[in-house]
């Protein structure tokens, strides 16, 4: 029997990979690029994405019951879908390759700071491989069993740093525009998530107004991240640059005595399981893809050459952040431009001339 | 058992179980590879840096939960080093809450030791910045013979000061955004230790002790001196010291100064005959708007005042007057507080403009709101420190009873 994932689900899985990575260092790097204005260009990103999850979800509406491989073949023929394919795996494993590193760095520099990379591979990798095995509803479902904790945190941190946030910290507005507008693109790999779509093409069970649902849940994500970028350059103004990890800082707003301690910790595991679910997600996502692209292969060896490409493309960035950050706004810029923004669109714009045949409906029914 | 053994979830979890378990037994205790840091002073010497710790003893029998540690170098990276060497133990900074800077320090320049600061793995960007007038070793010290880790004792001001303080305490955020931003001044607070010779171990009121005695008899001891003076650090050096009333005058343009309190000395009216009167700012509210008229820039300050009446001293002190709570403020008692509050404020602007130092955040109000014409201006001045010296100011104070 299928089993089927809930639109609950998928709207859960979608938010946590809107939010995951955006509150850590993003802010920070922005900042140096765009200062005060960063809310404004990661709303213009978000929207971009945006439009891209409206386009997937006209291809899921309209191939209902198709998997995203079964749409692009039905496009392009075999061959060249799993040349897609392939593209949509390197984008979500390099995403994978992001989180391993980020969520190493954050337990690194905020709880364990002695850490060695093997203590924190080892165990990581063994729930990836029985993330992958086990599929995407029991992954669905522990992301539906975390959400509640991962959005108290959220909200904890937001609450908090209005405390002490000026306002007027966000003046003058877009001072020097023109300037900032060309260097968005840098940061066009921290978006784009909305792909992890893909996987659950043709696995949701999608009951009366799906479509609307995720939109409207997913613009009022994207009004609360904007919202926190507010908050948090409010809070930090031109230091900004020098937090790191802006969801946990924001929780020392002002100094407290030994007595009370760390309060920021709490949001640090909670943040954790964030970091480690969305690692999860596009691990899952890239594996899918392999999968679809080099069919016969066994879960377990896709999952298995992934555990291994992961640990090797970390080890030869030395687990540093700051080098995946100058391969993700460098070598890794123009690919993930191609893959999030411009293969969206051509499919959905082929879909659109397209006609679905009716033997393809039987056959999907 | 056979369904344990095929459950993968079951035998993942054993897995990392095998793998773990042996690694943290055979760890030793964290407490004794890493020092947990309350608080660092920093001094300069003729041979670079001083570095004092002071740490938490993971001691239960112990008299003292605090104790401080002292290494020296050529930096501040330097003589941290030499600590860990020193004493065996890793200094974890997770914990600090004050960074406390002698004067020699602070006058070289605070943005090297910070820089050392910022760079610490852990968020350290909270820290309290504290500048003392001696060394910062006596002041570490006095806390730990006191038993209270420094930020405690600093912020209670109503313990370490002769008289309540009502400053912001400025942190290593605070500094950054200081000289990021337009005003490159920040004012932070000077505190300092002096000997005091007491009777049976007894503390003088209003300071706080350095040592507890156990013994009778005269003995010296030192108190830590926190009498609310402010030193003004101007692009990451001290260039200027408050003194206790100038930083009082100041506090009134600080909007997260939320507190205060008012002396009015030879007051008369209907009520009062030459009475010296205090009072308490129970809650303040600045409310700031700038603006550029004719080509010159205007700061106008709205001070909003909840006050209430703390002490009356007179003479011949009637009846009404020991009633004063419950009466209304006199028309001619709220013009005399409006009247010393501006007088204040008037004093700390001829201050900072003599000595053009912006720590009340001027440029930056005009950079935040009136961006083009402050461009244009600041073009046309010899320096950007110039620019406080041309702002015209206005003050509309406003004062509310609490009865």
């Amino acid at each position: 029997m299928k089993r089927f994932i809930s639109s609950r689900q998928i709207i859960f899985t979608l938010i946590i990979s809107l939010f995951a990575l955006k509150v850590l260092l993003l802010p920070n790097l922005m900042a140096r690029d765009m200062g005060r204005d960063i809310y404004i260009f990661t709303l213009f990103l978000c929207i971009l994405d945006f439009l891209v999850l409206l386009m997937l979800l006209y291809l899921m509406n309209k191939y209902n019951g198709m998997t995203f491989y079964e749409i692009v073949s039905h496009f392009f023929g075999g061959h060249l879908a799993r040349i897609i394919m392939l593209a949509f795996m390197l984008f979500f494993f390099a995403k994978a390759c992001g989180a391993f590193q980020s969520a190493y760095v954050y337990l690194n520099e905020n709880l364990y700071t002695t850490y060695t990379w093997l203590t924190y591979s080892l165990p990581i990798l063994l729930v990836l491989i029985l993330c992958v095995q086990n599929g995407l509803v029991s992954f669905a479902r522990t992301i539906e069993v975390c959400f509640p904790l991962i959005v108290l945190g959220f909200l904890m941190a937001s609450f908090v740093g209005v405390i002490r946030a000026d306002i007027t910290n966000l003046l003058p507005v877009l001072e020097n525009a023109g300037g900032k507008f060309s260097s968005i693109t840098k940061f066009a790999f921290w978006f784009g998530d909305y792909l992890v779509l893909i996987p659950f093409f043709g696995r949701i069970e999608k009951n009366k107004g799906f479509s609307k649902k995720v939109a409207l849940s997913l613009l009022l994500s994207i009004a609360l991240l904007v919202l926190f970028y507010v908050i948090v350059y409010c809070r930090y103004s031109y230091n900004i640059i020098s937090h790191t990890n802006a969801i946990s800082d924001i929780l020392q707003v002002q100094p407290s005595s030994s007595d009370i301690g760390n309060f920021d910790w709490v949001l640090i595991l909670i943040w954790d399981i964030c970091l480690f679910l969305y690692l999860g997600i596009n691990f899952v996502s890239a594996s899918h893809c392999f999968k679809e692209t080099f069919y016969p292969l066994k879960q377990i060896y896709v999952s298995l050459i992934l555990c291994v490409a992961v640990l090797l493309v970390n080890f030869f960035l030395q687990f540093n952040i700051y080098s995946f950050v100058i391969l993700a706004q460098d070598s890794l810029l123009y690919y993930s431009i191609a893959v999030q923004y411009c293969l969206p669109l051509v499919i959905f714009l082929i879909s659109l001339c397209k006609k679905r045949r009716k033997n393809e409906v039987s056959l999907a029914q | 058992m056979k369904y344990l053994l095929r459950n993968k979830i079951f035998l993942l979890f054993l897995l990392v179980l095998i793998y773990f378990s042996p690694t943290a037994i055979s760890l030793p205790q964290q407490s004794r590879s890493e020092n947990i840091i309350t608080a660092m002073g920093v001094d300069k010497t003729d041979e670079g840096y001083e570095v004092h710790i002071q740490y938490v003893l993971p001691y239960l029998d112990s008299n003292s939960s605090l104790k401080v540690m002292t290494g020296k170098g050529s930096s501040v990276s330097e003589a941290v080093e030499n600590v860990d060497m020193e004493y065996g133990k890793i200094s974890g900074f997770a914990h600090c809450r004050a960074v406390i800077i002698n004067d020699e320090a602070c006058m070289e320049g605070l943005t090297q030791i910070m820089d050392y600061v910022v760079r610490i793995k852990t968020n350290t960007n909270n820290v309290t910045l504290i500048n003392s007038r001696g060394s910062s070793k006596d002041v570490l010290e006095c806390a730990t013979n006191l038993d209270n880790e420094l930020y405690t004792i600093i912020n209670s001001n109503g313990i370490a000061a002769e008289q309540r303080k009502y400053q912001d305490l400025k942190t290593v955020n605070d500094y950054y955004n200081c000289l990021f931003g337009n005003c490159h001044s920040i004012a932070i607070n000077v505190i300092d230790t002096e000997d005091a010779e007491e009777e049976g171990g007894a503390s003088s009121s209003g300071k706080s002790s350095g040592e507890n005695s156990t013994q009778s008899g005269p003995k010296k001891s030192k108190t830590i001196k926190n009498n609310g003076e402010l030193a003004i650090i101007k692009e990451g050096k001290k260039v200027l010291e408050l003194t206790d009333k100038e930083s009082d005058n100041l506090a009134w343009f600080d909007k997260d100064v939320r507190e205060g309190k008012i002396n009015l000395e030879h007051f008369t009216d209907d009520l009062y005959t030459d009475a010296s009167l205090n009072f308490f700012v129970i809650s303040k509210k600045n409310k700031i708007s700038v603006n550029f008229h004719d080509g010159e820039p205007y700061f106008n300050l709205k001070i909003k005042a909840l006050v209430r009446s703390a002490q009356v001293s007179q003479e011949n002190m009637r009846e009404e007057i020991y009633q004063v709570a419950r009466k209304k403020f006199s028309p001619t008692l709220i013009s005399a507080l409006k009247d010393k509050i501006s007088s204040q404020l008037k004093d700390a602007e001829t201050h900072f403009k003599a000595n053009k130092y912006d720590v009340i955040n001027c440029a930056e109000y005009f950079h935040k709101f009136c961006p083009r014409e402050y461009a244009e201006y600041i073009s046309h001045l010899p320096s950007e420190d110039d620019f406080i010296t041309h702002v015209h100011f206005s003050y509309t104070i406003d004062i509310e009873q609490r009865r």
